[in-house]
């Protein structure tokens, strides 16, 4: 699913290196996380996945696809093959929960009565229906998060990037949130989460790719990494 | 993109709701914008038509040679019908233009034997064509003097010239503030959003997709905007002429109707192109700036 080769990425001309020669393979259906220190390079590497990021040297394959050289203009494409939960959430404030989850739908040109089969279902996964008329700013940051994956799980995307889905949150609604990517994995999608949640990483038991120094330290069951 | 059209126009109109705050502040950003420019264009319009007016009042005299024979002034009447510049020719015979002195004149005339030479009367459509005609008026035979206010021509017409060059200056100047103005608002309104353009290209939403219902939204406030200046300058242009048929109307018909259809329809064209344009500029960063 996800081929890197010598990645590097470097800022200010190649005076600041954020990631290392990285080469690391990532399987269809493999649940990985991504674990380091802050500033380790792993949201760098995610963002490398959504083409959020160039990478200054090595080549990226995503779904069989090399996207190094990707034109901006496929790069709408390769993001609706997957599903984008980030950190802060990034729902669209003005916007309902139901219209936040709907709006992946409609970048699809999805029909209304399409979405509203999708939905009820989507928001049933996250434990999210009860809430469907609020607002963002009304829900818990748990809630918002649920809402982001929601989103991002709607379109049944082959491949979920998420970039430290419980950083901000307690360990009960965490245990939730991962229990949701669990089941969205157990589903069939490929998922690369970043963090540094240690209880979470060693309670889940899949693979543990460590970061550090924008390099790959570690790769396998283990954590092997202290927060 | 077609399939997705009925939801881009839909949020075009919702976002307006959603962003109150942001359409008054475009919507009243444009309005002042295009109601001083408005206001430049119909000033500059009524100035252009008083001074056409001026100029289309002179008038040019030719008086044949008192030797000269009787059907010279009708030959000379005859050459000017259809030479550039002339709007109408009138040819007076010496006993008419006679009759005409001694009834304004009775005493002053009274005794005296006719002193009038045969006279072509000549109203230019077009001043600046007047100096040149009388010039060549002058070398045709039978012609004894040509009667125009040459100089005073030359002077109106340097006023005129330099009021146009000015006032295109000052308009040209003013449409690019009113640009500036109008895209400023609309960026600002833009850069609120930068937020959402961020997720909504995370979420995988094309350039077009992002792009077309604010550009929708810009063509609403323009239009919106290029309405209510229309409403404001015709209230106020409607208040003014009739303030000046009051005050001085003496210089009531040197001023030019004005066309409030025309007026109406140039706002709003002008106020839609404005909101697309600033729009098209200010998201063009955004969308830039994260592909």
């Amino acid at each position: 699913m996800i081929e890197l080769s010598g990645v590097s990425v470097t800022y200010r001309g190649g005076d600041v290196a954020a990631l290392r020669d990285v080469s690391l393979s990532i399987p269809r259906g493999d649940f990985v996380f991504l674990v380091g220190p802050t500033g380790a390079g792993k949201s760098t590497l995610l963002r490398l996945l959504y083409r959020d990021l160039v990478p200054s040297s090595g080549r990226l394959k995503v779904a069989g696809r090399d996207i190094t050289n990707l034109r901006a203009r496929d790069v709408p494409a390769l993001r609706r093959q997957m599903g984008i939960i980030l950190q802060d959430y990034g729902l669209l404030p003005q916007r309902t929960v139901w219209e936040n989850v709907a709006f992946a739908c409609q970048v699809l040109g999805q029909s209304r009565r399409e979405i509203r089969r999708r939905l009820p279902e989507v928001l049933d996964l996250v434990g999210m229906t009860h809430r469907c008329d609020a607002f963002p700013h009304e829900l818990s940051g748990g809630e918002q998060q649920r809402v982001a994956i929601a989103r991002a799980l709607v379109n049944d995307p082959p491949l979920l990037v998420a970039d430290e889905p419980t950083g901000s949150l307690d360990p009960e609604t965490s245990r939730g949130i991962m229990g949701v990517l669990a089941e969205a994995n157990r589903r069939g999608a490929t998922l690369v989460v970043a963090t540094h949640d240690v209880a979470v990483v060693d309670r889940m038991r899949r693979r543990v790719v460590c970061v550090e120094g924008g390099r790959v330290a570690r790769d396998g069951r283990e954590c092997g990494y202290a927060a | 993109m077609l399939r997705s059209l009925p939801f881009l126009l839909g949020e075009a109109l919702i976002n307006l709701r959603r962003h109150s705050l942001m359409t008054v502040a475009a919507v009243t950003g444009i309005t002042i914008a295009l109601s001083l420019l408005g206001a430049f264009g119909l000033a500059f319009q009524q100035i252009d038509a008083a001074a056409t007016r001026a100029l289309g009042e002179f008038e040019m005299r030719i008086f044949c040679a008192p030797a000269a024979p009787r059907q010279t002034g009708s030959d000379v009447a005859s050459r000017l019908k259809g030479q550039p510049g002339v709007a109408s020719v009138q040819f007076l015979p010496r006993e008419e233009v006679w009759a005409e002195q001694a009834r304004n004149y009775p005493i002053d005339t009274q005794g005296l034997p006719n002193l009038m030479p045969d006279t072509v009367v000549v109203h230019l459509s077009d001043a600046a064509e007047g100096p040149g005609l009388a010039k060549a008026v002058r070398t045709w035979p039978g012609v004894d003097e040509v009667l125009l206010l040459e100089q005073e021509i030359r002077t109106l017409l340097r006023i005129a010239d330099i009021g146009k060059a000015a006032g295109g200056i000052c308009g040209v100047a003013l449409l690019l503030g009113a640009l500036a103005v109008a895209m400023n608002t609309i960026r600002l309104s833009v850069f609120t959003r930068r937020r959402e353009i961020r997720i909504m290209q995370i979420v995988g939403a094309s350039p077009w997709f992002i792009r077309l219902p604010l550009l929708l939204e810009g063509l609403l406030h323009g239009v919106i905007g290029g309405a209510v200046a229309a409403g404001i300058l015709a209230g106020v242009s409607a208040y003014v002429t009739g303030l000046v048929m009051r005050t001085l109307p003496q210089f009531a018909a040197y001023g030019a109707p004005v066309d409030y259809y025309a007026l109406t329809l140039t706002l709003v064209g002008g106020g839609a192109l404005l909101g697309v344009a600033a729009s098209a500029l200010a998201i063009r960063r955004y969308l830039r700036g994260a592909l």
